[in-house]
C-alpha cells in the first residue's frame, strides 16, 4: 500500500508541477448585486488573533489526537489539504479537462473535413481474411462498451453541474447524478478487469518491431495518405494507443478507480484525494485519446470499422494498411 | 444578518463528550455518526488540550465547492446546511472538509476489518452537523427532523451542544457576540489560544480558492 | 468553421465555471435553487428578523458567565 501511496504522490506531484508551469489564473468571479464579499461575513478578528500555543498549532497541522470517534481519521483536528484538493479539481483539472474535451472532437472534425478518411485505393478483392479471433472481439468490445459508459457518467459527475443544472435543475440532475454514479462504480471493476484482459489478449502483437521507427519518423505523410509504410498487424499508431492509452492510462485510472470505489479500506482523506486527482486527470487525458482512437476505427479509416464488428477485413485493405501481416497470413494460409 | 460560528475555548474543555451525545440525542443521529467528536491532542504530556469539533460553518466552504451536485446552501446567518434530497453520496464534501463533518452514513463507526465486508453500502447520503438549523423541509416538521434533526435556531435557541456545554467551553452564537465573550476571557484570565481552526473555516473571503491556484 | 465558433463558445463559457459564488442571497424562497425557509420567518418572530436576532443574542448571553459575577452596569 505505501508503494502504491508514493507512487500516486509522486504523480500527484509531476501533474501539479505542469500545471503551475503552465501557468493558471481563473477568471475572479463578480459580487453579486449589491453585496459587497465583506459586507455579510466580516472577519472577527479579535484581539487575540494570532496567539497560538504548541499544541494548537500541532492540531491546526494535522497531528492525529484522541478521540472517542470510530471514523476514520477522527483523531484529525484539521486537515489541510481539502483546500489544496479543491482548488486543483475546481480549477484545472476542470478547466483543462473541459478545454480538452471540447477541443479534441474540433481537432478531428477539422482533420476530417481538410483530409477526409483514409481510403482503400485498389478495388475490394471480394475475398475476406479474418483480423480478429472471436475471444479479441469479445474482449475488444467489452473494454469499449465500458469504456464509453464510465466516461459518459464521468463527464456528468464532473462537469455535469455547469452544464446540466442550469438545464435541468438540480432535483432533476440529482437524479441523472445519482444513476451515473452508481453506473460508473459498478461498471468501474469490470473496465479493470477488461483493460487487463486487453493487455494479456493484444500485447503479443504490439511489441515494438523495427519497422515501426519508419513509420514514426513519415508520420505525417502517413496519416494524410500520402506514403504508406508497410506494418505487422498493428502500426505504430495503434500501438502507442496500446500501450500509452490501454496499458498505462488503464492501469492508473483502474488503479485509482478502486481505490475509490471501495473506501471501506480505512482510506484517509488524503490517499482519496490523490486518487481522485490521478484519476480525474488520467480519465481525462483517456477519453481524449480514445476518442482518437474511435476516430480512426470509424469515421477515419474506411473498413476499420467493419473489421471490429465482424472481425473480418478485405484482402485488399488488408493489404493497404497492414501489408506484413498480410504477408504473414498469407504463407501461413 | 448573523453570522454564526462555533469557539471551543480549548482551556476550558474538559473531554466530558457532553456536546457529542447531546447532539446525537437531539438529533437522533444515525448510528456511527459523529456530527461533533472532541479530540485530545498531546493526551498525558505536556500542553495536552481538548477540543470540540463540528462542522464550523466555512466562509469559503469547500465542502460547497466539490459537490458536484451543488447539494450545499449557506443561510444568510452563515449556516451551511446540505440537501440531503439532492446528494449522491459521492463523499467529495468528506474529502474536503478540513474538519471531517461531512461523514457516511453505515459505513462510519465500524471496526476495521468489519467494514471490508460492505463494498458499496458506505454509500448513502451524507449527514452532517446543521447548526441546529434543520434542512430544506419545512422549519420544525416531522419530514425535517426525520433527515436532518431538530431545528432549533428556528425556535429562537443555539445549538444544543453549546448551550448545555458544562464548563461553557463551546460557544456558539452570532461571531461578534462570543467573539466577545472569549475575549473578556482571555483578559481575565491572562492567556489562551486563538480561535482553534478559526484561520481555516474563516480565514478566506468567500471564493477566494477559485481566483488562484 | 461553424465548429470551431461553436467550440470557441462553449470554451469561453467553461473558463469561469469551476466555482460558484458561496451566495447568501435570499430569493424565490430559497438559497441558490435550494428551498428553505429562514429561521426567523414564523409567527413566533412576527417574520422580523430583528426580534430573532435580539432573541438569539440574548440566548448567546448565557453562555457567558461573567455577565452574573460582573454585572452590567
Ligand atoms: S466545516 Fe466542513 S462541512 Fe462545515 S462548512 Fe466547512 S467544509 Fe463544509
Ligand atoms: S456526498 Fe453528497 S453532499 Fe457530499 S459532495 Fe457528494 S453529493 Fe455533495
Amino acid at each position: 500500500m505505501s508503494m502504491l501511496q508514493n507512487f500516486l504522490r509522486l504523480m500527484l506531484a509531476v501533474c501539479m508541477m505542469t500545471m503551475v508551469t503552465v501557468g493558471y489564473a481563473e477568471e475572479a468571479v463578480p459580487p453579486a448585486d449589491g453585496m459587497s464579499s465583506a459586507t455579510p461575513f466580516a472577519q472577527e478578528e479579535g484581539r487575540t488573533a494570532g496567539v497560538k500555543s504548541d499544541t494548537q498549532r500541532q492540531a491546526e497541522s494535522g497531528a492525529a489526537g484522541v478521540t472517542q470517534s470510530r471514523i476514520r481519521d477522527a483523531g484529525v483536528f484539521q486537515q489541510t489539504q481539502g483546500h489544496d484538493w479543491r482548488v486543483l479539481r475546481n480549477g484545472p483539472v476542470t478547466f483543462y479537462g473541459g478545454w480538452l474535451l471540447m477541443v479534441t472532437p474540433a481537432l478531428m472534425l477539422a482533420f476530417y473535413l481538410i483530409f477526409g478518411p483514409l481510403k482503400v485505393h485498389s478495388a475490394p478483392a471480394g475475398r475476406e481474411i479474418r483480423r480478429f479471433s472471436r475471444k479479441e472481439q469479445v474482449v475488444h468490445w467489452s473494454a469499449a462498451g465500458s469504456f464509453v459508459i464510465l466516461a459518459l457518467t464521468g463527464i456528468i459527475i464532473l462537469f455535469g453541474k455547469h452544464v446540466l443544472i442550469p438545464v435541468i435543475g438540480h432535483d432533476a440532475f440529482s437524479w441523472v447524478a445519482i444513476i451515473g454514479k452508481n453506473i460508473h462504480n459498478i461498471v468501474g471493476p469490470f473496465f479493470a478487469v477488461a483493460v487487463l484482459a486487453m493487455f494479456i489478449t493484444f500485447v503479443r502483437d504490439n511489441l515494438f518491431k523495427a519497422i515501426d521507427l519508419q513509420w514514426l519518423l513519415n508520420v505525417h505523410l502517413v496519416v494524410t495518405g500520402k506514403k504508406h509504410v508497410p506494418s505487422y498487424k498493428y502500426n505504430i499508431g495503434e500501438k502507442a494507443w496500446f500501450w500509452g492509452g490501454v496499458s498505462f492510462l488503464g492501469l492508473i485510472v483502474s488503479a485509482s478507480g478502486l481505490v475509490l470505489d471501495f473506501p471501506t479500506f480505512e482510506q484517509t482523506r488524503q490517499t482519496m484525494q490523490i486518487a481522485n486527482t490521478v484519476h480525474g486527470i488520467g480519465a481525462l487525458l483517456f477519453i481524449a485519446a480514445g476518442l482518437g482512437h474511435i476516430y480512426m476505427g470509424t469515421l477515419g479509416a474506411e473498413g476499420a470499422f467493419k473489421a471490429m464488428k465482424t472481425g473480418m477485413v478485405d484482402e485488399t485493405w488488408a493489404k493497404e494498411h497492414h501489408e506484413l501481416w498480410y504477408e504473414e497470413m498469407k504463407d501461413k494460409a | 444578518m448573523a453570522r454564526m460560528k462555533f469557539i471551543c475555548d480549548v482551556e476550558r474543555c474538559i473531554e466530558c463528550n457532553a456536546c457529542v451525545t447531546a447532539c446525537k440525542n437531539e438529533h437522533e443521529v444515525p448510528w456511527g455518526i459523529n456530527r461533533r467528536r472532541v479530540i485530545t491532542v498531546n493526551d498525558g504530556q505536556m500542553g495536552e488540550k481538548s477540543v470540540s469539533v463540528a462542522c464550523m460553518h466555512c466562509t469559503d466552504a469547500p465542502c460547497m465547492a466539490v459537490c458536484p451536485v451543488n447539494c450545499f446552501y449557506k443561510t444568510e446567518d452563515g449556516v451551511v446546511l446540505h440537501d440531503k434530497d439532492i446528494c449522491i453520496g459521492c463523499g467529495y464534501c468528506s474529502y474536503a472538509c478540513p474538519f471531517d463533518a461531512p461523514q457516511f452514513p453505515n459505513s462510519a463507526g465500524k471496526a476495521p476489518g468489519e467494514s471490508a465486508t460492505d463494498f458499496f453500502v458506505a454509500r448513502g447520503k451524507m449527514d452532517k452537523c446543521t447548526y441546529c438549523a434543520g434542512g430544506p423541509e419545512e422549519n420544525g416538521s416531522e419530514a425535517e427532523f426525520e433527515k436532518y434533526g431538530r431545528n432549533r435556531l428556528a425556535e429562537g435557541k443555539l445549538p444544543l451542544c453549546a448551550e448545555m456545554c458544562s464548563t461553557k467551553a463551546l460557544l456558539a452564537g452570532d461571531a461578534p457576540v462570543i467573539v466577545a465573550i472569549h475575549e473578556h476571557r482571555i483578559e481575565q484570565r491572562g492567556y489562551g489560544d486563538t480561535r482553534w481552526g478559526w484561520d481555516m473555516a474563516y480565514g478566506r473571503a468567500e471564493n477566494e480558492g477559485a481566483d488562484k491556484t | 468553421m461553424r465548429a470551431f465558433h461553436v467550440t470557441f463558445l462553449l470554451a469561453a463559457l467553461l473558463a469561469g465555471c469551476g466555482e460558484y459564488r458561496q451566495s447568501v442571497t435570499y430569493e424565490d424562497g430559497g438559497y441558490q435553487g435550494k428551498k428553505d425557509t429562514r429561521m426567523w420567518d414564523s409567527e413566533r418572530f412576527m417574520h422580523d428578523p430583528s426580534v430573532w436576532k435580539q432573541m438569539v443574542n440574548e440566548r448567546t448571553q448565557h453562555q457567558n458567565e461573567y455577565v452574573r459575577t460582573e454585572p452590567q452596569e
